[in-house]
């Protein structure tokens, strides 16, 4: 190295020493000590939101789309939604380029952990009249895959080794009240909540909460060891040949043959919930999630 | 230049260093009494807790001189020894005005995603302090219109010690009482129950056999007790470093229904006094069941005096016509109990008590309080 590329090398280091310098600074006066580490996490934000999926999730009843404060008409009366919430978990995407199901991440937020996906409808407005919700799922993959995958699937449930965790330690949404049973029992994998008022009932609620049944354990703050003997989780799976990226749940296809007037619902505390067998049956087989238009 | 630009950012980095952790130690001088495993609460990024905000708050806390008149401090309503709650069926102010709703017991208040019996819009101690100090109607503390009289009470060599450890300015201010006084109630964390020995701490034995029966009738569909009494809390309004949603935790129990479309007392109708949201009438927030054997009067207005009372409420769907409300909460169905059930429901609901909270020196008023001026 002669003294000119000798020069030229040491004033390079200088530049660099001063990038270095100037961007710890930067960092520093970012006025809280945890600024250094948000604004590495926006940006990783940003990187995801160039590579993930949202798919939207819109609740129906048979075609009418469902929207705040609206109410559906089934088996002769009107109803108006309380709650629908469900977990999703072990998404999965078929990709035809490898001709193999790849496992799919979900980005975590409030609503969603790497694993596990809360959906949340409720009838109740805010004040910007909006539903206070979370309707769509945010996936950990890229666009592109996203539009070649001929196949998706996901499980309606909580996995076993995260459905009977300590809730206090759990991220959200795996430690939200109104989903959780108890450690033996674990999650409500789904929760709905309807109301209709009418002269002749009067006011009347009705509810399935679907999670894993006959757990075994010490006490109701104690989690099984071994799994459920009714887990009730269900795989739903669903072509994805066009290019439509809205998936849709569909009252109508959940209470199919339902009466619930006249059938009590579902909350598997009763032997007489003639409801449980029937609306387990709807889930399975009556497209209750689906594309939209489908 | 290269070399001098060097130099200067790098003794910036150095000035910031040193700034930085200047304000670290400031902004972090405070150690939650929070067992292991339990997430730390949230807290609002323009009052940080520290132990002089805490001491502070404290003593404004048991200090009369706080209400206009010199008559009543916090505590005359909000007593340690009862988990911070009242006796009496509804609160007095200062003035001697009737507050329309009990008191509710300060326990784990710093978790509440929404404060007070029934309000969606207050998510801070700092902005629900107003309503017992400056409100007009009831007065509660009665400061409106003695707001100078009030704060040069404490403008004292004692207060001023204390304002300056705090806040860094000895001079008294409405705003550093504010946040002293919220980080003195935010500090006031409950977690020693036995039912915390044996749900979180794992301990068996913690649990007598009919607390463990009432327990498993506490978290079963068929009392339903839990729907809205949920999470670690036994609120479903809950949030912390895990949990930042807010899920409108307000619940319509079926204690009234007096024109039979579910309508509530025009004393206090709930929730829907806020929202003008009809459907919101007769709504309340569940309350916290830590420590609930030793709040009586229960419910917002204190209305039902003992937990036999209140299990034989929910036992019953609600009270009189209140059972066919058309606005009840649907998980308010109502349930048969067994005496023996009864009574081991109960036995779970006393394990809920932290005796170690009642009796915390730290909780107890001063006995040798910082001197106010006359």
């Amino acid at each position: 190295m002669n003294s000119v590329q000798l020069k030229k090398a040491m004033r390079n280091t200088a530049k660099l020493y001063v990038i270095i310098l100037c961007v710890s600074v930067l960092s520093l006066f970012g006025c809280q000590p945890n600024n250094a580490e948000s604004v590495a996490q926006q940006a990783v934000q940003v990187f995801d939101r160039q590579l993930h999926t949202r798919v939207p999730m819109r609740l129906h009843y048979a075609s009418q789309s469902l929207d705040c404060a609206d109410s559906f008409t089934h088996g002769q009366n009107l109803w108006q939604l309380e709650r629908l919430a469900f977990f999703t978990s072990e998404w999965q995407l078929f990709d035809p380029e490898t001709n193999a199901w790849q496992a799919v991440n979900l980005l975590t937020s409030d609503w969603q952990t790497q694993q596990v996906a809360l959906l949340w409808f409720e009838q109740q407005c805010t004040a910007h009249n909006e539903l206070l919700r979370h309707h769509s799922i945010e996936l950990d993959v890229t666009p592109a895959l996203w539009q070649r995958a001929t196949q998706l699937r996901f499980t309606l449930a909580v996995p076993f080794h995260s459905n009977h965790l300590n809730p206090l330690t759990q991220p959200s949404p795996l430690n939200i009240p109104e989903m959780f049973w108890s450690w033996r029992m674990g999650f409500k994998f789904v929760r709905f909540d309807m109301r209709t008022n009418s002269n002749e009932l009067g006011s009347l609620g009705w509810s399935y909460h679907l999670g894993s049944i006959g757990c075994q354990s010490a006490s109701s703050m104690r989690p099984p060891e071994q799994a459920c003997q009714q887990p009730n989780r269900l795989q739903v799976s669903l072509n994805k040949l066009s290019a439509n990226n809205t998936l849709v749940f569909d009252i109508a296809a959940l209470l199919k043959d339902i009466e619930p007037t006249a059938m009590g619902g579902c909350m598997f505390h009763r032997d007489n919930e003639s409801s449980c067998d029937v609306l387990w049956h709807n889930l399975q087989t009556s497209n209750v999630i689906r594309w939209q238009g489908d | 230049m290269i070399r001098y630009a060097a130099i200067v950012c790098a003794v910036a980095a150095i000035a910031a260093a040193v700034w930085q952790f200047t304000v670290q130690l400031q902004s972090n001088h405070y150690e939650w009494d929070i067992p292991a495993g339990f997430p730390s609460p949230n807290v609002p990024t323009d009052n940080p807790m520290s132990e002089a905000k805490v001491t502070l708050g404290k003593a404004l806390f048991f200090e009369p001189a706080l209400s206009g008149n010199g008559a009543m401090s916090c505590s005359t309503c909000h007593m340690p020894e009862l988990a911070f709650s009242e006796p009496r069926r509804h609160s007095t102010g200062s003035t001697g005005d009737v507050v329309k709703r009990n008191a509710m017991a300060l326990v784990n208040v710093a978790y509440n995603g929404s404060l007070t019996w029934a309000h969606d819009g207050l998510n801070t101690i700092e902005q629900q302090l107003m309503i017992p100090l400056f409100g007009e109607h009831p007065v509660e503390m009665g400061i409106t219109g003695k707001k100078d009289i009030v704060l040069a009470r404490f403008n004292t060599d004692d207060y001023r010690r204390l304002f300056d450890a705090a806040f860094e300015q000895p001079q008294p201010q409405w705003d550093h009482i504010i946040k002293a006084l919220a980080s003195y109630v935010r500090s006031l964390t409950s977690f020693n129950s036995r039912f915390d020995d044996y749900a979180y701490r794992q301990d068996d034995n913690a649990l007598s056999k009919a607390e463990l029966r009432g327990m498993e009738l506490f978290f079963s569909e068929r009392l339903e007790c839990f729907h809205c009494h949920g999470g670690f809390n036994f609120s479903q309004s809950s949030q912390h470093a895990f949990q930042q949603l807010d899920l409108r935790p307000f619940h319509n129990t079926g204690l009234y229904n007096i024109d039979g479309h579910g309508a509530y007392p025009s004393s206090d109708q709930g929730l829907i006094e806020i929202t003008m949201n009809p459907s919101d009438m007769g709504r309340f927030r569940a309350p916290t069941l830590r420590n609930i054997a030793v709040t009586a009067p229960y419910m917002h207005d204190g209305s039902l005096p003992t937990l036999d009372s209140v299990i034989a409420f929910y036992a019953a769907g609600g009270l009189g016509a209140g059972v066919e409300s058309p606005l009840k909460s649907q998980f308010i169905k109502g349930f048969a109990l067994t005496e023996s059930e009864h009574q081991d429901l109960k036995a779970f609901l006393h394990s809920l008590t932290d005796q170690q909270f009642l009796q915390e020196p730290r909780h107890q008023a001063l006995v040798n309080p910082p001197k106010v001026n006359d």
